[in-house]
Parts: C-alpha cells; sequence; structure tokens
C-alpha cells in the first residue's frame, strides 16, 4: 500500500506503524517509549506527527498507516509538539547532565572523569583527559582559583574535592619524569597562523591549532613566553621552572614562539592578516592603572605590574624597609609578598574591610601568616618627598557607606586623616590592556576591528571572531581575569580558527544541560545527608619560617595515594550516560528550555540496595519501557508504576528496595532505559561518563556465547552490553554475562604448574571453559605427568539432534525444560512473540511462567503434534540423565524436533571432541583442577587457572557447534 | 383517605439523611393495617429523607424533610401537610416538576424495593429478555437497539447498536460483556441511584447485550465507594440466578450467562475503558493505546462489549415498547431521555430524567427549582470534571450531545453543577483540574506534567501572582495537552480551564490585573476590614475569629489585625450589622 509522507508517496506495508515506514524512508522521528520488542505503548508523546484530517497528534509509534494516508512529521505544529513533550518531561527531571564543576570551569575541563581517573589511580589517562581542553595543567594547577571548587556538591557534605591540587598532581608526573603527553598531530594542512602574545590565551591556541595541522608562529614582546603567568604570577606560587618545561612540552607539535617582537612595533596587523590564513591576538592586560594620588610620580612609588614584572626579571629594585601596597587583589597580596621576601617590613592598605576583598582567601591568610600587615578603611591620598624620594605617605580614614554595583559596600572618605612613613609603596589597583597600536594604519585590517569603551576587543565571545581572519581573546577581550579563562578563549578560538580555516560556520553546536540547580547555594542539602562525612585533603605547604627571603614554591603536591583517596570523595555528579541519553539528545536537536515549564519538581532518593543496578528515580521519564520489558520479556515483572498523576513514578511495587525483589540481574532494564534512570554499577572502579574505547566479544560465561560490548577504559574492563544489532541474543543478555565478571578471582599463570609435585593417583580435572590450544594444552601436560584427564563440570548428553542457529528462525513451538538463564528465557519469548507456542516444564515458582502458553508439571503431559517444529531447551548441567533421556525419546517422536542444549561452559562440546569422559562425581583426593572451578568439585590441592572473562583466545565452540576464533 | 402503605426511599441519598432512623420508627409505630415497605432513589434527593404514602385510593403523596417528630401523624393517619412535597393526584398534571420529566432509565427508582426481584418481574421485569431469547435472533436485537437512536451515555455517546454490531462481528471463541459502574465524576451520582435503585435493570440490559454480540460471562466494574450498589448487585444477581434469569439455559435456551461484579480500588481513570480492563484483569488501570478496540481485543484479549449503566438500564424499556417509543423523544442526533445529576447552588437538587433536547434552563429552573437563595445565577458545569461551565446567556441551549459540544461543553455522563455568584471561576477550574491531575494514570507527558503546570498557573493566578502571559500559557498548554493524550482524561481536562477562559475572561484579567477575586473566593486576594461606625460592639465577629485577629472591647469599635488575619470570611459571615467591609 502507499502513505503520503510529507506530501511525498511512499510504499508501506500493511500492519507497518508511521514510525517504522518513516524509518524505512530515511524520516528520523524522536521516540523515548518505544520498545522495539513490544507492542506500541504510546507515553512519551516525542514522536508526535500529524495526520491529516485528524483531530490532534497521533504516536507514530502506535499508528498503523492506512492506505493513503498523509502524514506530516516536520511541520512547525510538529516540531512544537515534540518539543512542548521534551519541555514538560524536562521540567520534572532532576538530574545534572554535566557535573556542575565542569560547568563552572569557564574553560569546560571534564573535571569528573579525571577525578575519577585518579581515584582509579590512572594518573597519566588524567592527565590526557585534562590536556583535551586545558594543555598547562601543571601552571593553571598551581594558580587557579577553581571556579570549579566554588560549584562543587561535596562542599554540601563537607568540603568541595581539591579538584585543582589534584589537576596538579596528574600534570606533575610530566616534571618528574621522562613521560609527558601531547595530542597526535594531525596532518599538515598547508595553512598558517600568527598569534600575537605567548600568555596562557595565545599558547593555548597554538598548542590546539598546531597538534590541529596548522603551522603556528607566536610573536611575544617579552624575552619569554608565558605572559602573566611568568611576569605576574610570583615564583613561589609557580615556579617559572615548571612554566618552561610545561610551554616546552607545548612546542612539541611545531609550535613557533618568536620572542622580543611586539605588535605595533616589530611586527604590523596587517602583515600579519595577509601573510598568515588567521590572526589570534592574546595581548593581555598588563599595563598598570596609575595610582590615585597626589605627588604620585616621586620616586619610590611603584606600580604592581612593573614591579613583579621586574621581579620575574631578576630586575628587583631597592624598596628600602617599610613598604606599602595598596589594593586587595590578588596582584596587591602578590606584591606584598614578594616584597616581604626581600626582607621589607610590608603594610597592606585597602579602604574597604577585609570581607570586600577580592582576593582570594587563602592567598590572603598566606599573606597574614608570612607577615604582612593588613590596615582596613585608609586611603592613601598624598606622597610626600623628602629630596625627591618618598619619607611619608597621607593617608585618610574611610567608612562604608551603601552598596555599589558590585555588591560591596561603597567606601566613603572621612575626611580625616594622618601621616606615615614609607620606604616605598606599590599600588596594585587593576590593569587594562595596551592598545597604543591599535590607531596605526599599518594594524588596520580590511574592517574595523573595534574596541570596548575599557579598550578590550569586540570579539564575539562564542567564537573569538573580531573580523576578517582576525580573532581576539583572553585577557584582551574581557579585562584582566584568570588564567583558565584566557585558557578557555584559547581553545575556542583555535576551534573556530580551524572551522573558519575550513570553510565551516564557526559556533560550535550547544548540547543541551540538564541542571539540578544554577547554584550549588539553590540546592538542599538535606539530598547529601547520608552520605558519609570525609575531610578534605590538604596539600603540606612549607613553614612560614621555611619560606623566608626566598622564593621555594609554598605548596606541595600530594603524593599519588593521597590524590587517588581525594578523588575518592567525588560525589559524580554528572549523568554517566550524558553522551547516549536520548533524552538528551533530543532536547539539544529541538533547542529545549529546561525552564519553559519549570514548576514543582519530585525528588526521589537513589536506590543504591542493588549490588549491580543503580536505580536514580530523578531521572526516571515515566516512559515504561523498563516496566513492560521486565513484565512482558524477561518475566520477573519486578517494576511498576506507582501512584498517579504527577506523583506516578517507576520502581518496585510498594516501594520496596531492587534488591527486596525477585529481580534477576538480567539488566535489560537498564538496555532499554533512555535516560540514566538504570544505571550499572561497578563495584571496583569509580565510573565516569566517558568510556574510551568499545570492543565486541563474545561472553564466554556459558555456551550461548552471546554478543557482548565491552566498555574498557585503558584496559579496565567498566561495563558489558549485548552487542547492539546481533540477531542471536539481541540486547538480552543474563547475570553472568552482563556484570559476574565484577566477580571473577585474579589470574594466575600457566606456568606455576611446572614447579608442581604431583602426588600418585592425582586426576585432573579439566574446564570446558577453556580455549582450544588450552584444552591441548593441559592434555599434553597430562599425558607428561601420566594423569588420568575428566570433566565434573561435562555431564553426559545423550542429545541425537542439536539444533544450530538457524534453526531458531523456523521455529513453531518451545519447549523450555528445567532452569534456563535469562537470556535463553528471553530468547525464547521473543520468538513466542513472533509466533512460536511457548511451553514451560520446570516446576519453578518462577513469573517467567506466567508468560507462558502453557505451565506442564512434567513432559508426560505434553502434547505436540508431530509436524510442528519443536525445539527443547534445556540446560545439560542442569537435568539428570533420566530426564534427558526422556527428552531425547520425545524427539525420535516427533519429525521436526530439535534440541538447544545450553551448556554452562563455553565449550563442552569441544570437550567432547578431546574424548575427555564426562565424570558425576571424583573419588579421589587429589585433584588439578585446570580452568574455572566448579561448585561441584573439591580437592586437596587446587590451582586456579582462572580465565579472565571476555579473553579467551583461541577457538571456542557454542550450544550450536559454532566455531567462533576470538 | 386512609393510608395502605407507605415506602421509605432507602438510596444512599436517603441513608444519607437519616432514612434508617425513618424506616425504624415507622416500624414500631405504624399500625399493621399499613404495609411498610423500602425503596430507593425517589429523585428528590434535596428533601431526604422522604416517604411516600399510597392512599386507599391508590393516590401517592410525597413527603419530605422528616424528623421522626414528624412520624406520629402518619401513624394515625395525619401526615404533616406542610411536609408534603407532592400529590400525584392534585399537582401532577401542572407541576412543571414532573411534568418536564419522562423516566424510562428510571422507570423503577422509588417505586419497588430493589432487593425485592418480585417487584421488579411485577412491572415487566425480565418480559424483555424472555422475549430476546424467545422470539428474536441477535441481529434483530442489534436492529432494534440501533434504531433506537441509543447512544452511550457514559459520555462519549457512541451508537450502543452499533457498538454491538462491532462486538457481534468480531471473531472470538469468547466474549466478554462489562458494565461500567465506575462512576467518578465529582458531584454525579445517576449510576448509583440507578443500581441502588432498580438494579435488575441493568442485569436485564446486560443479558440482552449479551446475548446480542454473543457474550456468556460478564463483569459489572463498580466503584468500591458505592458498597450500597454492590451489596444490591450481588443480591440482584443471585436472585436473578435462582430464578433463572440468569446462569445456565435462560428461559430455556441455549444462552447462558454468568456475571460478576468486579469491585474498582478507586482510580477515575478505570471509567476509560482500556484502563477499566487492565483494572479487571488484575494490572495496573491504566490506558491503552486504540486500534484495537475492545470490541476485537478487550477482556484477556477477547471481542468485549462494554456499557454505561444507565445505557443497559434502558434496553429492557426499548426491547418492550419499541425502538420507536423510545426514538419519540429527543432531537436530532441524540434520542431518548437522559439522567442527569442537579446538584450545587440549585435550590431542588436530586437525580431527573428529562428527554433529550430540553433547555440547560428548563432544568435548572423548572426542575431545580431555581438558584439557592435566590442569588443569580451564574454558571452550570456540564459534564464533569473535563466537562465545560456554561454561562447564563447560554441557558436556553438545548441539552443533546451536539449542542452541548458545540458551546465547548460536553454531556459526559449527566452531572450537572450549578453555580452563583459566589463561585470564582478560576478557583472552580483548579479545583476540577486538581481533580483530574491527581487522577492521570501518569502514563502520557502531557497529561501527568502538563496538567500540573496548568494547574500552577492557576494557583500563581489565584495568589495573585500571575501575568497576562500566563494565560497564553494555559492556552497552548492546554491545546497541546488536548491533542496529545491518549485516553480521553487527558484529552478533556483542560476543558475546564478553556471553558472559563472563553465564557469567564474578565474573572481571570479581575485576578491578574487588578488582583481581585470579583467572587470574594482566592485568600490571597481578598481582605477584611470593620466599620467602626457601623460595629456595634458585639464581640461576635472576635468570637468566631479562628486566629484571634480581632481586637476591641464589649460594645466598642473592633480593629481587624491585618497580619495576622487568614481571609477566612468567618468574621464576615457572623457579622450581623454589615459592619464587616470585603474588598
Amino acid at each position: 500500500m502507499k502513505i503520503y509522507l510529507n506530501h511525498k508517496e511512499v510504499q508501506c506495508q500493511e500492519g507497518q506503524t508511521i514510525l517504522e515506514v518513516a524509518r524505512e524512508n530515511g524520516i528520523s522521528i524522536p521516540t523515548l517509549c518505544h520498545e522495539p520488542e513490544l507492542n506500541a505503548y504510546g507515553s512519551c508523546w516525542v514522536c508526535s506527527v500529524k495526520v491529516e484530517g485528524m483531530r490532534g497528534f497521533v504516536t507514530s509509534c502506535g499508528t498503523k498507516v492506512r492506505e493513503d494516508m498523509s502524514v506530516i512529521t516536520d511541520s512547525p505544529e510538529v516540531k512544537k509538539a515534540r518539543k512542548t513533550a521534551l519541555e514538560l518531561l524536562l521540567s520534572d527531571h532532576y538530574a545534572d547532565c554535566e557535573a556542575p564543576c565542569k560547568i563552572a570551569c569557564p574553560d569546560h575541563v571534564d573535571i569528573q572523569t579525571y577525578v575519577s581517573l585518579i581515584a582509579n589511580g590512572k594518573f597519566k589517562e588524567a592527565v590526557e583527559v585534562i590536556k583535551n581542553n586545558l594543555p598547562l595543567p601543571m601552571s593553571v594547577g598551581r594558580v587557579c582559583p577553581a571556579f570549579c571548587e566554588m560549584e562543587c556538591r561535596r562542599s554540601l557534605v563537607d568540603e568541595p574535592v581539591a579538584i585543582r591540587q589534584l589537576k596538579r598532581c596528574a600534570a606533575d608526573l610530566e616534571l618528574d619524569s621522562d613521560w609527558y603527553f601531547v595530542h597526535d598531530k594531525k596532518e599538515d594542512k598547508g595553512k598558517k597562523v600568527a598569534i600575537v602574545g605567548a600568555g596562557p590565551a595565545g599558547l593555548t591556541a597554538g598548542y590546539f591549532l598546531s597538534t590541529e595541522g596548522y603551522g603556528v608562529d607566536i610573536f611575544e614582546s617579552s624575552p619569554q613566553a608565558g605572559g602573566w603567568l611568568r611576569y605576574g604570577i610570583p615564583e613561589y606560587r609557580l615556579p617559572k621552572a615548571i612554566l618552561d618545561k610545561e610551554i616546552d612540552i607545548m612546542c612539541k607539535n611545531g609550535m613557533n614562539i618568536i620572542y622580543n617582537t611586539k605588535m605595533g612595533k616589530d611586527v604590523f596587523l596587517k602583515d600579519l592578516s595577509k601573510d598568515y590564513d588567521a590572526v589570534f591576538v592574546g595581548i593581555g592586560a598588563q599595563l598598570p592603572s596609575p595610582m590615585r594620588a597626589k605627588n604620585a610620580d616621586i620616586e619610590g612609588c611603584l606600580l604592581g605590574v612593573d614591579y613583579l614584572r621586574a621581579v620575574a626579571m631578576n630586575q628587583a629594585p631597592e624598596l628600602g624597609k617599610k613598604v606599602a601596597i595598596v589594593g586587595a587583589g590578588d596582584v596587591a597580596i602578590d606584591c606584598a609578598r614578594t616584597a616581604l621576601r626581600s626582607g621589607a617590613d610590608v603594610t597592606l592598605l585597602y579602604r574597604r574591610t577585609r570581607k570586600e576583598m577580592p582576593a582570594e582567601t587563602y592567598e590572603v591568610d598566606a599573606a597574614e601568616e608570612e607577615g604582612v600587615k593588613l590596615q582596613f578603611l585608609i586611603n592613601p591620598i598624598e606622597m610626600i618627598d623628602k629630596d625627591g624620594k618618598l619619607d611619608k605617605v597621607v593617608i585618610e580614614k574611610m567608612k562604608l557607606g551603601e552598596p555599589d554595583d558590585s555588591g560591596r559596600r561603597r567606601p566613603e572618605a572621612t575626611g580625616e586623616s594622618y601621616e606615615e612613613k614609607f620606604d616605598s609603596i606599590i599600588a596594585a589597583i587593576s590593569q587594562k590592556c595596551d592598545v597604543s597600536w591599535h590607531g596605526d594604519d599599518r594594524n588596520k585590517v580590511e574592517h574595523e576591528l573595534e574596541l570596548s569603551k575599557w579598550n578590550t576587543a569586540e570579539s564575539d565571545a562564542e567564537t573569538m571572531h573580531w573580523n576578517d581572519n582576525v580573532f581576539a581573546g583572553g585577557d584582551f577581550r574581557v579585562g584582566p581575569a584568570t588564567a583558565i579563562e584566557a585558557v578557555a578563549d584559547g581553545k575556542i578560538a583555535a576551534m573556530s580558527i580551524d572551522r573558519f580555516l575550513r570553510g565551516e560556520i564557526m559556533a560550535g553546536t550547544h548540547k543541551f544541560n540538564s541542571r539540578k540547580s544554577d547554584k550549588i547555594k539553590d540546592m538542599d542539602p538535606e539530598e547529601f545527608a547520608e552520605i558519609p562525612r570525609k575531610d578534605r585533603l590538604k596539600a603540606r605547604e612549607l613553614g612560614v619560617t621555611e619560606r623566608e627571603l626566598n622564593h621555594k614554591e609554598v605548596e606541595a603536591s600530594f603524593g599519588q595515594e593521597e590524590a587517588s583517596e581525594e578523588a575518592g570523595r567525588c560525589l559524580e555528579c554528572g549523568c554517566m550516560v550524558n553522551t547516549s541519553c536520548s533524552l538528551r539528545e533530543y532536547s539539544t536537536e529541538y533547542e529545549a528550555n529546561q525552564d519553559q515549564y519549570a514548576g514543582e519538581l519530585t525528588k526521589h532518593p537513589i536506590d543504591e540496595s542493588h549490588p549491580f543496578i543503580l536505580r536514580d528515580a530523578n531521572k526516571c521519564i515515566n516512559c515504561g519501557r523498563c516496566i513492560r520489558i521486565c513484565a512482558e520479556v524477561q518475566g520477573p515483572a519486578v517494576l511498576g508504576y506507582i501512584y498517579r498523576g504527577f506523583a506516578s513514578v517507576v520502581g518496585p511495587e510498594f516501594g520496596e528496595k531492587l534488591e527486596d525483589t525477585v529481580c534477576t540481574t538480567c539488566g535489560k532494564c537498564i538496555e532499554v532505559c533512555p535516560t540514566g534512570a538504570l544505571l550499572p554499577k561497578t563495584k571496583h572502579y569509580k565510573n565516569n561518563p566517558t568510556y574510551f574505547t568499545y570492543r565486541d566479544s563474545r561472553c564466554s560465561e556459558c555456551g550461548a556465547a552471546c554478543y557482548v560490548t565491552i566498555q574498557e577504559e585503558h584496559d579496565t574492563v567498566l561495563r558489558v552490553d549485548a552487542k547492539d544489532d546481533n540477531d542471536f541474543n539481541g540486547l538480552n543478555l543474563c547475570y553472568k554475562g552482563r556484570f559476574d565478571w565484577q566477580n571473577l578471582d585474579v589470574q594466575l599463570s600457566a606456568e606455576d604448574l611446572n614447579s608442581l609435585d604431583v602426588p600418585e593417583g592425582t586426576v585432573m580435572n579439566i574446564s570446558p571453559a577453556m580455549s582450544n590450544e588450552m584444552i591441548k594444552e593441559a592434555l599434553s601436560y597430562a599425558k607428561d605427568k601420566g594423569l588420568e584427564v575428566v570433566s565434573c563440570e561435562l555431564t553426559a548428553d545423550p542429545c541425537e539432534d542439536y539444533a544450530e542457529l538457524k534453526d531458531l528462525d523456523e521455529v513453531e513451538a518451545l519447549v523450555l525444560v528445567g532452569p534456563l538463564n535469562q537470556m535463553i528465557k528471553a530468547k525464547a519469548r521473543s520468538l513466542q512473540l513472533k509466533g512460536a507456542k511457548m511451553i514451560v516444564v520446570n516446576q519453578l515458582d518462577d513469573r517467567f511462567n506466567g508468560l507462558a502458553d502453557a505451565d506442564l508439571s512434567d513432559l508426560a503431559s505434553l502434547e505436540i503434534e508431530k509436524d510442528v517444529k519443536t525445539l527443547f531447551i534445556y540446560n545439560r548441567e542442569e537435568l539428570d540423565m533420566d530426564m534427558k533421556n526422556e527428552i531425547n525419546t520425545l524427539m525420535s517422536k516427533l519429525d521436526t524436533a530439535k534440541a538447544w542444549v545450553n551448556s554452562a561452559y563455553l565449550n563442552t562440546r569441544g570437550l567432547e571432541s578431546f574424548d575427555v569422559k564426562a565424570v558425576e562425581e571424583l573419588d579421589t583426593a587429589n585433584v588439578i583442577v585446570w580452568g574455572k572451578t566448579p561448585d561441584n568439585c573439591y580437592a586437596d590441592k587446587v590451582w586456579r587457572l582462572l580465565l579472565k572473562p571476555f579473553h579467551v583466545k583461541g577457538t571456542v565452540i557454542t550450544d550450536f557447534g559454532e566455531e567462533i576464533k576470538l | 383517605m386512609m393510608i395502605k402503605e407507605i415506602k421509605v426511599g432507602m438510596a444512599s441519598c436517603g441513608l444519607a439523611a437519616g432514612a434508617q432512623a425513618i424506616y425504624d420508627a415507622l416500624e414500631t409505630s405504624l399500625p399493621e393495617s399499613v404495609k411498610l415497605s423500602k425503596t430507593a432513589c425517589i429523585g428528590f434527593c434535596y428533601a431526604e429523607p422522604m416517604l411516600e404514602t399510597v392512599d386507599d385510593e391508590g393516590v401517592s403523596r410525597y413527603y419530605g424533610y422528616l424528623t421522626p417528630r414528624d412520624l406520629e401523624g402518619f401513624g394515625k393517619n395525619e401526615p404533616p401537610v406542610k411536609k408534603l412535597i407532592i400529590s400525584q393526584k392534585e399537582e401532577a398534571p401542572g407541576n412543571k416538576k414532573l411534568a418536564r420529566q419522562v423516566r424510562i432509565a428510571t422507570r423503577n427508582s422509588g417505586m419497588i424495593d430493589p432487593d425485592d426481584i418480585e417487584q421488579y418481574v411485577a412491572r415487566e421485569g425480565y418480559k424483555a429478555l424472555e422475549k430476546v431469547l424467545k422470539e428474536m435472533d441477535p441481529q434483530s436485537v442489534i436492529d432494534e437497539v440501533k434504531n433506537s437512536g441509543l447512544r452511550g451515555r457514559g459520555g462519549a455517546g457512541f451508537s450502543t447498536g452499533l457498538k454491538w454490531q462491532f462486538a457481534h462481528d468480531a471473531q472470538g471463541d469468547k466474549k466478554y460483556i462489562i458494565c461500567n459502574a465506575d462512576e467518578g465524576d465529582p458531584g454525579a451520582f445517576m449510576d448509583r441511584n440507578l443500581l441502588e435503585s432498580d438494579p435488575h435493570a441493568v442485569l436485564e440490559g446486560m443479558a440482552i447485550c449479551a446475548y446480542a454480540v454473543g457474550a456468556d460471562e460478564g463483569y459489572i466494574y463498580c466503584r468500591a465507594e458505592y458498597p450500597l450498589a454492590v451489596r444490591r448487585l450481588k443480591k440482584a444477581i443471585l436472585d436473578a440466578m435462582d430464578k433463572g434469569y440468569l446462569g445456565d439455559k435462560i428461559f430455556g435456551s441455549d444462552f447462558s450467562l454468568k456475571l460478576k461484579v468486579k469491585e474498582g480500588a478507586g482510580a477515575f481513570v478505570c471509567g476509560e475503558e482500556t484502563a477499566l480492563i487492565a483494572s479487571i484483569e488484575g494490572q495496573r488501570g491504566m490506558p491503552r493505546l486504540r486500534p484495537p478496540f475492545p470490541a476485537q481485543s478487550g477482556l484477556w484479549k477477547k471481542p468485549t462489549n462494554n456499557n454505561n449503566v444507565e445505557t443497559y438500564a434502558n434496553i429492557a424499556w426499548i426491547i418492550n415498547n419499541g425502538a420507536e417509543a423510545y426514538a419519540a423523544y429527543g432531537v436530532g442526533k441524540s434520542r431518548g431521555t437522559k439522567v442527569f445529576a442537579l446538584a450545587g447552588k440549585v435550590k431542588e437538587s436530586g437525580l431527573v430524567e428529562v428527554p433529550m433536547g430540553t433547555t440547560l434552563r428548563e432544568i435548572i429552573f423548572d426542575i431545580g427549582g431555581g438558584i439557592k437563595d435566590d442569588r443569580p445565577f451564574k454558571a452550570v458545569q456540564l459534564g464533569g470534571p473535563s466537562g465545560g461551565c456554561v454561562p447564563e446567556e447560554l441557558l436556553d441551549t438545548s441539552v443533546d450531545y451536539e449542542s452541548i459540544a458545540e458551546i465547548g461543553a460536553i454531556m459526559g455522563s449527566g452531572g450537572m453543577v450549578v453555580m452563583d455568584e459566589t463561585t470564582c471561576m478560576i478557583n472552580i477550574a483548579s479545583f476540577f483540574l486538581n481533580f483530574t491531575q491527581n487522577e492521570s494514570c501518569g502514563k502520557c507527558t502531557f497529561c501527568r506534567i502538563g496538567t500540573k503546570r496548568m494547574l500552577e498557573i492557576l494557583q500563581k493566578i489565584q495568589a495573585g501572582e500571575g501575568v497576562l502571559e500566563d494565560i497564553d500559557k494555559l492556552e497552548t498548554l492546554a491545546e497541546q495537552i488536548i491533542a496529545s493524550s491518549l485516553c480521553g482524561l487527558g484529552k478533556s481536562a483542560p476543558n475546564p480551564v478553556l471553558s472559563t477562559l472563553r465564557y469567564f475572561k474578565n474573572e481571570y484579567l479581575a485576578h491578574i490585573e487588578e488582583k481581585r477575586c470579583p467572587a470574594f473566593v482566592c485568600k490571597d486576594l481578598i481582605s477584611f476590614e470593620i466599620n467602626e461606625e457601623a460595629c456595634t460592639g458585639c464581640t461576635l465577629c472576635a468570637r468566631k475569629c479562628p486566629v484571634n485577629a480581632i481586637e476591641g472591647v464589649a460594645k466598642g469599635p473592633h480593629t481587624i489585625d491585618q497580619d495576622k488575619c487568614i481571609s477566612c470570611g468567618a468574621c464576615f459571615d457572623a457579622c450581623r450589622f454589615n459592619a464587616v467591609l470585603r474588598t
């Protein structure tokens, strides 16, 4: 039949849904509740489409096509309906896609991931994650004010995670070893970029652009690179040797720095713009604001920026004994502590009070500890000289008035003043950008490069694009700020310059971001009440006396063990599936606004009771897929809706914990959850949302050999899922396949056996759960030692007609005998849903039996017609020989019956092919158990040669006689 | 005149008003010459407890507002004249209350003792079933129902005959019928009274339906909050089985029918047929996608016919009297009669049955006697929480499916709540929306969250924090919820908001722009003050104030402490000197 999709005629089959036909025709329709294994449900309404002639919208998953039906999938009203559905769901989605620390970081460094890696002891990997955004972590790890820590949710429990120190600890690996990390350099793109200024913004842009394959020249006016990091931050906070090393590493991908070359004097912007494919201007804001006091140009009056720069260049001026510092920002504190180290008696003068000081509190405390005197509510208004040199400062007393725009109370003069004697005074009030070059024609490009009224570049905040092929960022764009903000601009500039040079739209896409709250102050600490307190670790610092008269680095790094422990305090706020969540994907696509329908939120405690499955109802969108798959395919039916209306929530009945239900831990609910409401737990590893590698394999836990995908992070298995789009097990795995790898023991080496003293009468029991190569090795070992080889896991099986995989597609009746694993039951159920009759014979009180067409107590009551293609399914280790014989006899009476004999071991039939005998029990005290230890065998001496799951090498044979090369 | 028989109305409406005490007292005081019996709802619920006397001439008289003190007269054949409500002999012809009504579904209500199957049989009971089984084939039964023009009385108004036809035509080795007695609309009590007053009429209708569609098993899904109805139904089923009207080989035919009562657990959404079916099956009552319709795949995936109580109650009458007789009543595509539960600020509330096409004004003023305390009429809410509010200018609208839908309301199951000027329309919209939003099954996004967000906006407007954009937001959300919900609950939940916005927009604007509630209902928008000149210092207001916000000495003027006042209005209601001012 035909229908019209967006007015275009398309062919389709009767019985298909609009969703199916649309997908066949390449039209994507979002859906959250549709579960392909089951009939349509229609709860999320995200798949709305318009059928012409029908009132309202219909669900495309739940509406079957009719001849000549006209369906509209992409009109503005349809899109609006979908967007509204998403926005309503989001209005009650109490969850964070990204961790608040990552959002708070101007450079959006993936903090949660690198913190988890540090917790897992993977420091080098952490450095890689950090450098994806921040290529100079050693420096920033020392000087950053840590915006991330201010939003760290851990502070609602006790104190924020020491993120800055963790970053520094990982980054310092490069300092203490020969190892370093730079991204692989991409192929040369044949284009080059000029960068003006080798500060954090320019260096970052240069690093990423050179990595991307561009030629990069940085023009730096000073003799060395680093910008403010070198000439503003004192040695005791950031030793310059570290900065040197960091810049060296950043240059590994070919970034070239040309020193002592100033724009407007040695090079000109017009030429750069012409000679290079793009230019990035990151000249910073290093021009000091003058002191607003009378007679401030006499000897002995200095400006903070000049002073720090002179010290950094080993040209420190003579300050005299008594030094005053004016200001209360970080630069003022840096000046004070630096002056103190030259042996001066330092007093800091501030117009307001300690409370209003903009400097970091810990810096102020450190300065005071070291001996800097702080004086408040005073302001120097006049310098009095003696022979042209500063002698006394006239200081006016101040008082606090009403709050100003910044929210801080404004200082007001009292008219009362006094004089105090000082040898030098250093004003560290503010900095601005040096734009003296800007008016010069030689620095003009085709279009106007506009400046703001604060003399900063009016470049675009999203792309750093200024005009023509010129970009600008860092302090030159925002005014004096922090290194991390400059790095962020540099990274954005690199990305948009790359897009610009490839002729693409410069702005990047913004992913939708669900938030529990915008700011930590809006969070209810009650939510964290149950989390045990654990103090934040403090890095060791030099004692005050150790700091005297030297510029040694004050703060030490964490040791690695300490760092791992501290990283363990991370609460893992960011959603573990934020890269695969369908809700996030569609919300991004439809530009949904979480606040559009903001209202009451339902908050739920997170159920962590189950050892392997975490349930976070706050992220649940009531789509019902988990409920339905558990009840209608898997069988246990442990989930359901509770309550009604807005309060309705998915969970085990009566609000039980998942662990208290008959859940078989098959994990199918996790597979079908479109959000992060159901997640796998990893016991021995601190997870993060960023999995690095995916590997397809076959499960080695039983003979079914299900298709799996293993997610690994640097050789550590983090998660095992059913492989997408496989036509054998589908999304089904049993507990063993999905989770049991977490319970496996350590692997021993085969060589351990050679030194073994084997007593007389020892029998070798070998496990079928091995590759053929390993079985051969075991057999040859046994032959050498003269051992009898048996397998007590391998019980005899009289089956005469094994099924092959293809038989599963044609089956008309299924007879499930005895206990079976969840994957096989789900497989049988899916065959039943396709039309086969399902009969269970197991005398089990199992809810799955409720799905069967017949639930028989014994095989004698089984009635099957001769020509019905019947498949007997049983587990060879679970049935006794009588039962197996009974099945075999039954099969011989039927014309088309076959058996799917599942073995608890992958290679059972492989073992038979090696002539290994099956035994029920061993009657000897001495057994060498080769391979996975079976529960039913006991041994005097057991050497386990445990197989690491999913790492079986060699050939294995499955239930269906398939030979799989692993 | 001698009283020969006294019937006491003992449906829920009567029992709640004290009918049991009346009955007990009569039982001990009446002379043996007077027969005392029970009946159920007579329809004049406003006057309960009440009774009917039948004199030696066969004339009935109805007495209401009774207290045990009034009973003495009945024993002495001197009933209290002022408690007489209607005397059939003297008043019936000119009494508008009676003349406007045609009792088909309620033909036996208040006439017979519902627990006595003989009384039902005596009034042509089970005659229709016998006729059907002996004289008609299923198709001719269906044709008769089709020709009568009967439409689903649960609210949707789908042709009953056509529905039966679908179930009849559906292939299946087993079929079911269901009677939907999950009456959940606030203010509606038609089904309850039908079940309490005449359960056999419903059972007979079901039996005829089962024969017509080919079912042999049926369920009556009844609210557990209707214990009396459940008890009477269960007894009626047993009695009917005893008599051979239900069970195996009914009237000697090959037709058998087993009926069961299933009590609902109180979810409003279980009135929706797919949710109701899920509930009978033991699952959570949640609507599912249609198709497949229950007629193809319903209870236990078998073809199933589901009708409302009132629909079934009409069937036997139609068979006995013919489709034409039924279709003679009504207008346009709406034929026959409809039962309404008249409630709210109307003088004479109760159960009424009128031909389709009667106007709202006739029902409210002629039958209902007008508005309580003769206040001005403001609106009538039709169709329960999913219906709409109809303003005065539309009172002459004919009550039929089409006309009601045209004015933005729905027929629904027959709830009719009358409101006067003391009702705030935003408060009423908020009330109904709160009901539907709490009763949403939680499945569909728009119904679960959208109605909640609409309710929050209404509450914001009631609190005086509304802005004009909220009206747009309400309208947008309402349209989206209607367009994107699976079942009737969601599709109609925004109706009270839309209809009040349509007819009472000024009231919304008063709340938003002037921060004023014209009906003086929204507490955040009203305040009370005492006019010192009018105040006599009687201290009554101060004594009534629940939060001790009124101060003053006896015989001196009183004042209200606005910080303490909770705007409850107790002082306003208490003051006899109009000294409390409300703004």
